[in-house]
């Protein structure tokens, strides 16, 4: 593990001076920083240091004020709403603190969701869904609502939705942050085991340094910029 | 850039989500289409007002006779008595055959010889019950009215059979024929016309406001959806497409429940409308064009406001990361409101310069940006009023309330949308009772003021039956009117403002003497040379006629009934009707306008509340977090209510303000439109409305403290 901001082999994810405000709040200031394929990253450092609106920049959903994105070579900041909404769909998973599931789906349709999206049939999307659903020892509560299951199943359900169409990188923003110690360290291994076996490349936002010793890097932050920079 | 070639979500994903959606969200569902069903009832009654009025106006031309121009010896004698049983109107006519005439009148196949009766339904169930009346109306009752001679079901009208010498000697013209046709060109009244829509749009407006604010309770749930759906992959697009299919649905369904409720029952309850003698059910016209338009203007409209609260969660995945700042652009949406208001200002120069009909127009369309501006500049409105109260105040419900408004202010002031609407429309609306005010109604007040609301007038034609009428023990006095003439379609009791309508048409001494003499003697007894009034240029005025009117005073220990009889008996004939009843008659058309506006305001306001209700309530769900981290820091429940009643003020209060400020200020050009700049406009009512309108939020704060002491109760699971 180490602490630099530059990865070791061939980069699939790469930021150059990315700086972003909301409003007066300064939350980037010239990050730059490049992840490789395969390697599994966490961005660490204090509440406001900027971890969320990096992994943000980094996956496409805020556009940096300026500053660039690639990925695979390709300028993720420069795509239009849909052309970035594709790769979310495509290349992309996602576990955010409070799961982001769809409230009234059940943990399987929720976990079908990307597949179906990627035109699956719907009896082999949730047959997908379900195996991985079993796999991470929810399958108990697949055909349950987020609504009617605990935090720690959900966030299980927001892994499963994020490996499920095998995506190239998976960003999780405090997938443990509203979960109690046993369920967050299943979580998080669950994470990181699974993407390390299917290599897939991984940015995680924690605070939480027991969580780092499953992560190639770690990548800190502090007052939106990268610790060496700061 | 994509491995994938798509690029929204397949359609049948979109609709399995649509359906999950709307079937999470059930409750909500079917409170949206319920009241969005209650608007759509609410306006297509509003559009067969018009369709009833006229139909009943044909009805009362094709049964007015028509005397014959000329001598003819063939045909029907009528002489109608009207007369009014506890707070009905009963129309009665005498009827007689001359020359063995096959003419009818509409409705009866045959005319009743003397002694009998041919009665309406109605009548006839109330003469079974009554023996007061079946004294009032003595005879045999041998048939009944049918539906063509009826206005409505519930009307009580007779023909009573008498002999042709007793209408002779009346001075009673043969009737050769029925139907009027200038009775038929008068068409509808003009406050129908022009009150119809008025009184439906206050009603509908205010339910279209509360199903706005139903179908978006629960935004924060939906956002979280949509989000969620768009950090798997869903396109800007899919999802707002997902959204509008789920809140067209919504409005499709609400219009069709409408439409179904208003054809299948509109004309079952017909019958039952209370207001003046029903409305049969083949006068209900279905407005199947008001119908198609709900089906497609209702689904545009609450997609396009979903669409519109959506904004946010597609544009933003996480839903959490909103750049600081949002612009609500307040200055672009208090200048449709200044538009709107300019205009209306300006169509009272507009008329001076252009007439009447472009000033109407510009009006119009100055009331339509003066609404529309309401409901978008609510949100600014009440963001500065927070930001002002945020300023002055250190009490925690006040900094509570003007946080929450000021930082939503759009969704804080939906909930003033319909209540300012209703302000606004109710100056308007209120405005019409002053230009009523002025009418014959008004003539007929004075009289009843002068001579005692239980005077009874009729009308004599032979000073034997004035001998009779005195004679009756209960009868004080009979004062004798000695008309010298009536114009078509007008009392023949000239009263104050009569007379200064002669004043007004008068010129020369002769005439004005006339109007002296009026003036002098002012309602009854006045009696004057034949040539004095031919000098009246009254070119309506008809040629003197034989009958005059009496106004017979009853002891005031006596039943007026039993005097109202005792005139009838005696053959007073005409409109045998106390003073107030006659000023009821002459209002009866205003009467049931103002009714009909009381009954919308009422209407209106409770919608409004339960509109406010339902936003309070959505509001404390969408605090309920932050509300009980205030509770668990110490605020008081009570100072929890009171932050909310606060909300609710700030939310309300200015957007009430303007609407008040407005709807007088719209009233004001209507009037003085009208030519009746000297009229006072409906200020006090208005402000009636305001306060009314200004306690709702009071009202509907008290209702949803229960669900609040709910949610912030600390031992409650969450």
């Amino acid at each position: 593990m180490s602490g630099s901001a530059d990865a070791s082999g061939p980069l699939l994810l790469e930021a150059r001076d990315l700086a972003l405000s909301y409003g007066p709040t300064v939350a980037l200031r010239g990050v730059s920083l490049g992840v490789a394929r395969g390697e599994i990253v966490a961005l660490v450092g204090p509440s406001g240091s900027g971890k969320s609106s990096l992994l943000h920049c980094l996956a496409g959903l805020v556009v940096p004020d300026s500053g660039n994105v690639f990925l695979d070579g390709t300028e993720v900041s420069r795509l239009s709403d849909d052309d970035r909404t594709r790769l979310r769909r495509d290349r992309f998973g996602f576990v955010l603190q409070f799961g982001h599931l769809v409230p009234d789906l059940t943990l399987a349709e929720n976990v079908s969701l990307p597949l179906l999206l990627r035109g699956r049939s719907r009896v082999r999307a949730l047959r997908e869904a379900h195996a991985l659903l079993d796999e991470l020892g929810v399958a108990e509560s697949a055909a349950r609502c987020p609504g009617e299951v605990s935090g720690g199943q959900q966030q299980r359900a927001a892994v499963a939705r994020a490996l499920v169409a095998g995506p190239e990188v998976v960003f999780a923003d405090e997938p443990t942050g509203a979960l109690d110690t046993a369920n967050g360290d299943v979580v998080m291994s669950l994470l990181t085991e699974r993407s390390r076996e299917r290599g897939i490349t991984v940015v995680v936002v924690t605070h939480d340094h027991s969580r780092l010793a499953a992560v190639d890097r770690v990548i800190r932050l502090v007052d939106g910029a990268t610790a060496a920079a700061a | 850039m994509s491995r994938g070639g798509r690029q929204g979500a397949p359609p049948g994903l979109l609709l399995r989500l649509a359906a999950r959606g709307l079937r999470s969200g059930a409750r909500q569902f079917v409170a949206s289409c319920i009241i969005g069903g209650l608007g759509v009832i609410v306006l297509l009654a509003g559009l067969a007002v018009l369709p009833i009025a006229t139909a009943q106006r044909d009805t009362q031309a094709a049964r007015t006779p028509q005397p014959a121009s000329a001598a003819s010896d063939s045909g029907l004698l009528l002489e109608t008595a009207t007369s009014a049983y506890r707070g009905e109107t009963i129309r009665g006519r005498e009827v007689a055959v001359v020359g063995g005439s096959e003419l009818r009148p509409p409705g009866l196949s045959e005319i009743p010889r003397p002694g009998q009766l041919v009665v309406s339904p109605a009548l006839r169930d109330l003469l079974a019950v009554d023996p007061v009346l079946r004294e009032r109306i003595p005879g045999t009752v041998v048939g009944v009215i049918a539906r063509p001679g009826l206005v409505g079901p519930r009307e009580l009208t007779y023909y009573a059979g008498v002999t042709a010498a007793e209408l002779s000697a009346d001075g009673v013209r043969v009737t050769t024929a029925f139907a009027d046709p200038e009775f038929t060109d008068l068409a509808v009244p003009s406050e129908v016309r022009m009150g119809g829509p008025f009184i439906s749009i206050t009603f509908f407006l205010p339910v279209f406001s509360l199903f706005v604010i139903v179908a978006l309770a629960g935004s924060e749930r939906r956002d979280r959806r949509l989000s969620a759906l768009r950090l798997v992959g869903l396109t800007a697009r899919d999802v707002r497409l997902l959204a509008a299919v789920e809140a067209a649905l919504m409005g499709v369904v609400a219009a069709a429940l409408g439409g179904l409720a208003f054809v299948t029952s509109a004309r079952t309850l017909a019958p039952h409308v209370p207001l003046g003698p029903g409305v049969w059910p083949t006068d209900v016209e279905i407005p199947w064009t008001g119908i198609v338009g709900a089906g497609l203007v209702l689904p545009f409209l609450s997609a396009t406001v979903v669409d519109r609260a959506g904004r946010r969660a597609r544009s933003m995945p996480t839903a959490g990361h909103a750049p600081a700042g949002t612009s609500l652009r307040a200055g672009r949406r208090l200048a449709v409101l200044a538009t709107g208001v300019v205009l209306m200002v300006a169509a009272e120069p507009t008329r001076l310069v252009l007439g009447l009909d472009p000033a109407v127009a510009v009006l119009g369309l100055g009331c339509l940006l003066t609404m529309i501006g309401l409901c978008i500049s609510a949100g600014p409105l009440a963001r500065w009023s927070a930001r002002a109260v945020n300023r002055r105040t250190s009490a925690v419900p006040g900094l509570v309330a003007a946080a929450q408004v000021g930082r939503r202010p759009d969704q804080s002031a939906r909930v003033a949308i319909g209540m300012s609407l209703l302000v606004f429309v109710s100056g308007l609306l209120l405005s019409f009772f002053p230009l009523l005010s002025s009418s014959d109604a008004e003539a007929a007040r004075d009289l009843a003021e002068r001579v005692g609301g239980r005077a009874i007038i009729a009308q004599v034609s032979s000073a034997s039956t004035v001998s009779e009428i005195a004679a009756d023990e209960g009868v004080a006095a009979v004062i004798e009117a000695h008309v010298t003439g009536e114009g078509p379609g007008r009392s023949t009791m000239l009263t104050c403002p009569g007379i200064e309508q002669v004043a007004g048409d008068c010129t020369g001494p002769a005439a004005r003497a006339v109007v002296a003499a009026l003036r002098a003697n002012q309602v009854v007894d006045f009696d004057l040379a034949p040539e004095l009034v031919a000098s009246v240029p009254l070119a309506t005025w008809s040629e003197p006629v034989s009958q005059h009117s009496i106004v017979v005073l009853p002891r005031p220990s006596v039943d007026v009934e039993a005097v109202r009889t005792a005139v009838l008996r005696a053959g007073g004939t005409g409109e045998v009707l106390t003073t107030n009843e006659r000023r009821e008659v002459r209002m009866l058309e205003t009467k049931v306008f103002r009714e009909a506006t009381l009954v919308a305001l009422v209407l209106a306001a409770l919608v409004g509340l339960a509109s406010l209700t339902a936003g309070v309530l959505d509001s404390v769900q969408r605090q309920r977090r932050s509300l009980r981290m205030l509770h668990v820091m110490g605020v008081g429940r009570r100072d929890l209510g009171g932050a909310l009643l606060r909300q609710c003020a700030l939310a309300v209060g200015p957007t009430l303000v303007v609407a008040w400020v407005s709807g007088l200020l719209a009233s004001v050009v209507f009037l003085r439109l009208n030519d009746t700049s000297t009229l006072t406009p409906p200020s006090t009512s208005v402000l009636g409305v305001l306060a009314a309108a200004a306690a709702l939020p009071l009202i509907a704060t008290a209702l949803v403290i229960p669900r609040l002491n709910r949610l912030v109760q600390l031992r409650s699971p969450e």
